[in-house]
């Protein structure tokens, strides 16, 4: 088994992949534009990194700019909030993470489930509806609910249970949970088409054995789909990893509506740097928190990928 | 075979629409207005300010003049006059021989800090004339790169220094060196509160309207309002300066301030950690537990004026340097209702009344044509009036008494221009008063740049320089952003939050920016 794996993973020769560059020439120009367009939009911009190391100057531009050492990093770590911001941006991303992935698997098991056709589509449709919402109109949605003065949940429930209203938006503590639940509730939907349509590529015959042998529903999906479905979890979950330093912009600004007395539960690098910016438009120190973000995203994609590899090397991204 | 063919074909298509994202609006069609203008665009602004400047002469043919881009403030996207403004404009300009021709170029003020920012590294297609009210100060307009210094043109067009008092001019400074031009104002107001004239008059207060009443008063005042009508809030925003009696030294952040607004005072402090704030803090919570701010206020657009046209509000504190101006200022901005003024405060001046300055950008590539278009935006009447107002005629007409007012036929939603924003020029005193029949509403405004009785701050012209505690001035900035508006805004117990509020501030270092403030402001006043 092991030379057999070391047979496949062996590098063909040149040769053999020229001839095979030839042989689909028209698959790979059909390509082209799309790696120029990588190049041109992920690649060719990357150059505007070395400005986190400079002293932006408009006047000069991104390379006659005097260079300026680390000093465009220090104000990321020179408060409480470099602490609150990463701490934020680390806990809500892995948050997200375990809980999107579970809700996500568990909807596209249900709609894997679920025989009438008619009904399937209506739910698929119904659950996406959410991730097509601005999140500038998600928050007003959510003012709708958390209102003081006239939200349902103070007026429609609280009121109604005799219970005090609840000034949402001077209380952080909520709002850990309110992002989360909005963060899960907008983006359930897509990911979970993401693994029904990995689900229904299953080779049928599985499902087809396990049910002459008596197998139940529940051990099928833990038997059978759950394994099929690991390596596209774990590529999901390695992708999610690598912007595990970013942030949903709209979701931590407008869905709080950029209110001061929830900072300490909304402020990401994003939002942090976004403010300071608006402040004085310093070009250096906001490519620096981009920087950062960007690097530290990348170690921790490299790690993961390493550890799944060392574990289980099909699974592994590359 | 066809599906090869269609696979070159789509690659064809799909790299053609490539070269056409890259190519340069002027390539792809666009009007680029930048013939004439030859000196590189890197050039550092320092050696721009070394180069000697003379007069801007006219040479040859208008068609070869250099067109400058002149930003124009909008608030909507409808400027579809722009065109024929810009037509008119020029041609005036070319009446003149003025040597240069502008390219209006109208930016809306929602996307304004975004617009700038890209425009401001554009090369190709540059802004030449911008100013940096909501999207910067002059420090780190500076700081930035973004404009040039103007010091070469003092000699020049000498009346440029010469209109306003000069520490007016201090402010538009940075290190001594002149890098902005303020925009014509007051320099000088009083905090005014206006109410629903209707509402006064129900509660029986008209023998204070135009009149300076004391707090005590106010809060009667307010107390009777919400008797008679408690579906209506009496604040909009409560972040009023001239009420609060600060200097804000050119910070809205109010990180580092000067008492009594600046008179008579030499020691920066810590606004936050005064007994002043604290008590307008208790009286804003309890304007709050009176009912008199509005409902969900972190999350209200609190603009008086909108809260009153909408019928929420039933008055709101502002800013004038004149009962009759204020009056002039409701008549724009109330369309539903009659008003009525109070004055709260004396007039003073500090460096939060100078509001707007204007500047050449870094990427100018010809200073001395933007300049000339500068100079005359301040000094010849016709000019400014084609950016306050449009044309006579079409956008707006003049009456007996020299007032403006929308052109027969036309109105706000038809005028295709902005001309509620003369204030967002370099001269507003060169235009006409519009829709208002105050026909002192700028000569009264010009009158007190020359009012020796008016009492400024001491603190008027200085620029803090921040760059050597930039790190703790973001961090406090951040701080304020996070407990200022609630404690305003009296949705919070005072005493805990103001003490929690000033730990974080001290654990950032307001003490360090404090200590750097009064350091410069010590040199600032000596230097005097």
């Amino acid at each position: 088994m092991k030379t057999a794996k070391k047979l496949t993973a062996a590098r063909p020769p040149k040769k053999f992949v020229l001839k095979r560059m030839y042989k689909y020439r028209f698959l790979y120009l059909l390509a082209v534009p799309g790696f120029i367009y990588l190049i041109i939009n992920n690649y060719m911009p990357m150059v505007g990194l070395i400005l986190a190391f400079k002293n932006y100057s408009f006047a000069k531009g991104i390379f006659a700019s005097p260079w300026c050492g680390l000093s465009n990093f220090s104000y990321l770590f020179s408060s409480k909030w470099a602490k609150i911001m990463f701490r934020n941006t680390i806990c809500y991303n892995l948050a997200f993470i375990v809980l999107g992935t579970v809700l996500a698997i568990f909807v596209a098991i249900v709609l894997g489930e679920i025989r009438n056709a008619r009904a399937k589509q209506f739910y698929q449709t119904v659950i996406l509806i959410p991730h097509l919402v601005s999140m500038v109109l998600v928050g007003y949605l959510v003012y709708a609910l958390l209102s003081y003065s006239n939200g349902f949940i103070n007026k429609g429930i609280l009121e109604n249970l005799g219970m005090e209203g609840i000034n949402w938006y001077t209380e952080p503590k909520y709002w850990p949970f309110i992002l989360t639940i909005v963060h899960l509730w907008k983006g359930f939907g897509f990911q979970s088409i993401v693994f029904y349509a990995t689900i229904i590529g299953f080779d049928k015959t599985y499902y087809e054995a396990a049910v002459v042998d008596g197998a139940t529903i529940w051990q099928q999906i833990t038997k059978i789909t759950l394994p099929l479905l690991r390596p596209t979890v774990i590529m999901l979950t390695i992708m999610s990893l690598g912007r595990m330093f970013a942030s949903d912009f709209g979701l931590f600004y407008q869905v709080p509506m950029n209110t001061g007395t929830l900072y300490t539960a909304t402020t990401t690098i994003d939002t942090f740097v976004y403010r300071a910016m608006m402040e004085d438009h310093d070009v250096g120190r906001s490519l620096a928190a981009g920087f950062l973000q960007s690097i530290l995203g990348f170690v921790v994609v490299m790690i993961t990928n390493t550890v799944v590899r060392k574990v289980d090397s099909d699974s592994a991204l590359f | 075979m066809k599906r090869k063919l269609v696979s070159v074909l789509l690659v064809i298509a799909m790299a053609m629409s490539l070269c056409a994202c890259a190519s340069s609006p002027k390539e792809a069609g666009g009007s680029s207005p930048d013939k004439g203008q030859e000196s590189s665009p890197s050039e550092d602004s320092n050696d721009k300010g070394k180069e000697q400047a003379g007069a801007f002469a006219a040479a040859g043919d208008p068609a070869d003049w250099p067109v400058i881009k002149v930003e124009t403030c909008s608030f909507t996207d409808a400027q579809e006059k722009e065109a024929e403004i810009e037509k008119a404009l020029n041609e005036y300009l070319v009446s003149i021989n003025a040597g240069v021709q502008a390219d209006l170029l109208p930016i809306t003020v929602g996307d304004r800090a975004t617009q700038l920012t890209l425009m401001l590294t554009d090369t190709s297609d540059p802004i030449d004339l911008f100013a940096w009210r909501w999207y910067s100060s002059v420090n780190d307009l500076v700081k930035n790169g973004q404009c040039i210094s103007l010091e070469k043109y003092r000699d020049v067009y000498p009346e440029l220094w010469e209109m306003f008092p000069e520490s007016v001019y201090d402010t538009c400074k940075v290190n001594g060196e002149q890098f902005s031009l303020p925009g014509a104002d007051s320099f000088s107001n009083f905090q005014v509160y206006a109410m629903r004239k209707d509402v006064a008059e129900e509660i029986g207060v008209m023998d204070l309207v135009d009149t300076k009443i004391t707090m005590e008063q106010f809060n009667e005042i307010l107390a009777k309002a919400e008797a008679a009508h408690p579906e209506m809030c009496w604040h909009g925003d409560t972040f009023v300066k001239p009420l609060m009696g600060v200097d804000n030294l050119g910070n809205d952040a109010l990180i580092g301030v000067l008492m009594n607004r600046g008179v008579g005072e030499t020691q920066i402090v810590n606004y936050y950690a005064t007994e002043e704030f604290r008590n307008y803090c208790y009286q804003c919570k309890e304007w709050a537990d009176n009912g008199y701010i509005v409902d969900d206020p972190l999350n209200t657009n609190y603009a008086g004026y909108t809260l009153m046209n909408d019928g929420i509000g039933g008055g709101y504190m502002f800013e004038g340097y004149s009962i009759d101006y204020t009056y002039s200022l409701m008549k724009a901005q109330i369309s539903s209702y009659d008003t009525v003024i109070f004055q709260l405060t004396d007039l003073m001046g500090d460096n939060s009344c100078v509001y707007n300055g204007w500047q050449i950008s870094t990427v100018c590539k010809n200073p001395d044509a933007a300049m000339k278009l500068l100079y005359l935006m301040y000094t010849d009447e016709n000019v400014a009036r084609y950016f306050t107002l449009g044309i006579e005629g079409v956008t707006y007409q003049v009456d007996e008494n020299g007032c403006a007012w929308y052109a027969d036929g036309v109105d706000v939603n038809t005028a295709g221009w902005n001309m509620s924003a003369a204030w967002f020029y370099p001269n507003e005193c060169l235009s006409l008063p519009f829709e208002t029949d105050y026909k002192e509403y700028f000569s009264a405004m010009e009158a007190l740049w020359s009012d020796d009785t008016i009492q400024y701050s001491n603190g008027m012209g200085f620029v803090f320089d921040n760059s050597s505690v930039y790190d703790q001035v973001a961090a406090c900035t951040a701080t304020v952003d996070e407990y200022r508006e609630a404690l305003l805004m009296g949705q919070v117990d005072v005493d805990s939050y103001l003490e929690k509020f000033n730990a974080e501030l001290e654990a950032n270092g307001i003490n360090e920016i404090i200590a750097e403030m009064q350091k410069q402001f010590e040199v600032f006043l000596a230097s005097k």
